[in-house]
């Protein structure tokens, strides 16, 4: 199939000043290598997750895509333009979401920020109005558009804002963090809406979180960027094995005190539950139940994959100690 | 002596963290001071002046103005009136302190504090000017004039505290601080110097408590008036000085208790 | 014409979201207007008290002061956006500008009108109307639309200093107060006729930032006064403004690329 977004060998240098040391003595500035050579390419219809710690380079990715952002070297090819040569062209067919800042109209009704955009992206007055009746029928939000944005709560503000980056049917989507800060049930309604929109749309979405239950519940692809590279491109399972592939084993056990063998170790013990951690390569899970049938007193036992958070905690610990 | 050195030398380096911003002022002011000079140059070359300053005298008024230019109470604490919309002012209330005594000590510094590194500045480039541009001081009459340039700063501070209090009502205390200061400013001499108005007014306006700030110090420092009146001058300084403070203490007590009845 | 519509839909919106604090906007148009006024009142007491400038009635400065406060007023309403910029792009907002499918100088002008500068436009044609009345005979067409063509040039003008001190944003990521000294030193400036400052000032505010084009040269050929210069150049002059803000829209560009390559 067509690759709707291409990227080779994207880098982007900055360069940041330095504090003066004295009144007089000149600026030093200090490169900064925000990308360093990413490439990747994603089908229309797609959803990937785009992860990595603060500072790895996932917002520098955004904008060099959505065309804010010229990048020092390294091309992208989205939906057949290269976006930052063409930026007026290439944001009429693109939606960017960004948790952190709405795009609305801060003291205006949502409806008024609505038609706004309608005249801001030159929108057909009826094509206009059928997508907004349905996507506002969609996120549930007719109760508000005649309420200033200030006054709105996160979760509501964040439903029209996604509203308002779709009023023009763009064929990507660019999430940054959609769901920070809000409430489970904000969360859900917001997934399920990606999701339909996604699927009964076919936009293709690249959604940049740190929130993990976005991705389990979204993704199916994941990029993972550290200090300016690509670690990964692959499943969630892809990424679980890269964090070192550790596996949680819950049991509860009567005795007090019990060898463990060489593989596993002891994480948490709250009276009778203890938590085991171990690594499959070198101690397989029926080995490890066996052991604790014979030397710990088993009662019962669980055996999980890590949760998505934890192994991204372990590999962000590891991106610190490999260094750049 | 040691106290107050201390608080100077933490206010100098408070101070030097805005330094940009404090040279882009000293640059601001010394191009007014230039302009405004020029001015009344060409109006002194006309030759039929009504005013009771000379030429020189009113250079030296505008150099001395741009220079403490940040010393006029331009507003209230600001933190304070951010303090009044969004409900925090009620920590200060609760602090075991004396409400006045603790914001007048802080608009002293905000009225001093810019001084340290902008008057300097502006005055020694003023002295280095050639001819009429050129800042001549009163020498004999200094320590006359710098004592009164210090009252001038407590009054300056009375004000701003004045106008604190009167964020505690908050509608008609935005129309305060934005008119007062306005109309302020022209009646302590800083759009023109008093002493260029016509003799009826200039005399009423001087003793006005704006004067006080302002124009009282600057005709000393120029040596528009000889000691006695110098000594009038910083009389009246002193009595508004009181009644200011007095007055600032009747607002911020008026309005902590109204803050206090309808719970902030 | 479309692209008209738009501003105006954009603008207006802004409006709609400052009549939303009416007490506020109250107390800002009125601040506006009165500092304004305080402003000329300074010009009017030093004539009261001198009598001429060099040759120079008060009716006549007024037209001078009235063209430049027109125009400064209509810049500042209009060109707020870029007074302001400084926030934007530290707030990271500017992204938000360049994700819509508009030019950003037209987006950034879009986002602002500051309808709170009335204060200041009514004071200046106010002012201008004192001015004109103080003419030998009435205004002819042409005069009339020289007029005209300087207010629009002059408010050109001023909009190209804005452009130029929002472009510097791009790099210093903080308001530039440097660029104060050219509005409101600016607008001081030309306030007098430029015969009665140094030749260097007189030649920087006729051929560098050419305020003097917009009310000086015209006013003088109103007024029938002796000029290097031939009666004609005079209605050429409004151009000056153009110029300005076509150069002013050149570091605009220049700010936007540096900042697309370089993020923030």
């Amino acid at each position: 199939m067509q690759e709707i977004i291409r990227v080779q060998d994207l880098c982007v240098r900055f360069f940041v000043r330095k504090r003066r040391s004295s009144l007089f003595a000149p600026r030093e500035k200090a490169a900064v290598d925000a990308l360093r050579g990413v490439s990747f390419s994603i089908a229309p219809g797609e959803i990937v997750g785009y992860l990595g710690p603060n500072g790895a380079g996932k917002s520098t990715t955004v904008k060099c895509l959505s065309g804010i952002l010229t990048p020092t070297s390294g091309t992208a090819d989205v939906l057949g333009r290269v976006p930052w040569r063409e930026r007026v062209r290439h944001v009429r067919e693109i939606g960017v979401v960004f948790g952190q800042r709405t795009q609305l109209w801060w003291d205006l009704p949502v409806q008024d920020s609505f038609d706004l955009l309608r005249d801001l992206y030159d929108l057909d007055a009826r094509a206009y109005a059928q997508t907004r009746d349905r996507l506002v029928a969609r996120m549930d939000i007719g109760d508000l558009l005649r309420t200033p944005v200030r006054q709105l709560s996160l979760g509501q503000r964040m439903r029209c804002d996604l509203v308002a980056s779709l009023l023009h049917r763009p064929r990507i989507l660019f999430l940054d963090e959609p769901t920070i800060g809000l409430d489970a049930v904000s969360k859900l309604s917001l997934r399920a809406f990606i999701r339909d929109l996604n699927r009964e749309q076919g936009v293709t979405v690249l959604l940049t979180t740190h929130d993990m239950d976005d991705v389990e519940a979204l993704c199916r692809r994941v990029l993972l960027i550290g200090r300016g590279r690509l670690l990964l491109d692959g499943s969630l399972d892809d990424l679980r094995r890269l964090a070192g592939g550790k596996r949680v084993c819950r049991a509860q056990v009567r005795k007090a005190e019990f060898p463990l063998p060489p593989g596993a170790a002891l994480r948490s013990r709250r009276g009778e539950e203890v938590e085991i951690e171990f690594d499959p390569e070198r101690l397989a899970a029926d080995q490890l139940v066996l052991h604790l049938a014979k030397t710990a007193g088993l009662r019962d036992v669980q055996i999980q994959p890590p949760s998505l958070d934890e192994t991204m905690a372990a590999l962000y610990r590891q991106m610190g100690e490999v260094g750049a | 002596m040691r106290a107050f050195l201390a608080l100077a030398r933490t206010a100098l380096r408070q101070q030097m963290q805005y330094r940009s911003a404090a040279l882009a002022g000293v640059a601001t002011q010394l191009a007014f001071g230039f302009l405004y000079a020029s001015v009344y140059q060409a109006f002194y070359a006309g030759g039929s002046g009504q005013g009771d300053l000379t030429l020189a005298q009113t250079v030296g008024y505008v150099w001395l103005s741009q220079g403490t230019y940040r010393m006029m109470p331009w507003s209230g604490l600001r933190d304070i009136d951010a303090m009044m919309r969004d409900g925090r002012i009620a920590f200060e209330l609760v602090r075991p302190r004396d409400l006045f005594s603790m914001w007048y000590g802080r608009a002293m510094s905000l009225r001093t504090a810019p001084l340290l590194i902008n008057l300097p500045l502006v005055l020694l480039a003023a002295l280095l000017l050639p001819g009429d541009f050129r800042l001549r001081l009163a020498l004999p009459m200094l320590p006359l004039g710098a004592l009164s340039l210090l009252l001038g700063m407590l009054v300056s501070a009375a004000m701003t505290t004045i106008l604190t209090g009167t964020y505690f009502w908050t509608v008609s205390g935005q129309g305060i601080n934005r008119f007062l200061p306005m109309i302020g400013s022209f009646l302590a001499g800083n759009i023109l110097p008093l002493g260029l108005l016509p003799a009826g007014l200039r005399e009423a306006l001087r003793l006005l408590p704006f004067a006080s700030m302002l124009d009282a110090p600057l005709r000393i420092l120029i040596g528009a008036v000889d000691v006695g009146a110098a000594l009038q001058v910083v009389g009246l300084q002193l009595f508004w000085l009181v009644v200011l403070a007095a007055l600032g203490r009747a607002v911020v007590g008026a309005g902590a208790r109204k803050c206090m009845v309808q719970g902030g | 014409m479309q692209a008209i519509r738009t501003y105006f839909v954009l603008a207006l919106s802004d409006v709609r979201s400052q009549m939303q604090y009416r007490a506020s906007f109250a107390m800002q148009t009125l601040g506006n207007f009165l500092a304004s006024c305080v402003d000329f009142l300074g010009i009017a007491a030093l004539f009261s008290s001198f009598g001429a400038l060099q040759g120079w009635s008060l009716y006549e400065v007024a037209v001078l002061y009235g063209i430049v406060n027109l125009s400064f007023a209509l810049a500042e309403g209009i060109g707020r956006g870029f007074d302001e910029f400084a926030r934007t792009i530290r707030e990271g907002n500017f992204d938000r500008v360049l994700l819509r499918p508009r030019g950003t100088l037209f987006q950034v002008l879009a986002s602002r009108m500051e309808i709170s500068r009335v204060g200041r436009l009514l004071q200046g044609a106010a002012v201008l109307a004192l001015g004109l009345a103080g003419l030998p005979e009435p205004l002819g067409l042409g005069q009339g639309l020289l007029l005209a063509a300087c207010v629009i040039g002059g408010t050109m003008l001023f909009l190209g200093v804005l452009f130029l001190q929002a472009a510097a944003c791009f790099w210093t990521l903080e308001s530039l107060e440097v660029f104060n000294i050219l509005t409101y030193g600016g607008l001081q400036a030309v306030a007098y006729p430029l015969d009665i400052y140094q030749a260097w000032l007189r030649n920087f505010l006729l051929y560098v930032v050419p305020l003097g084009c917009l009310n000086y040269l015209p006013s003088a050929v109103l007024f029938g006064k002796d000029l290097p210069f031939p009666a004609w150049s005079a209605y050429l002059a409004p151009l000056a403004g153009a110029a300005f803000l076509a150069l002013g829209a050149l570091a605009w560009r220049a700010g936007v690329r540096h900042y697309r390559s370089s993020g923030s």
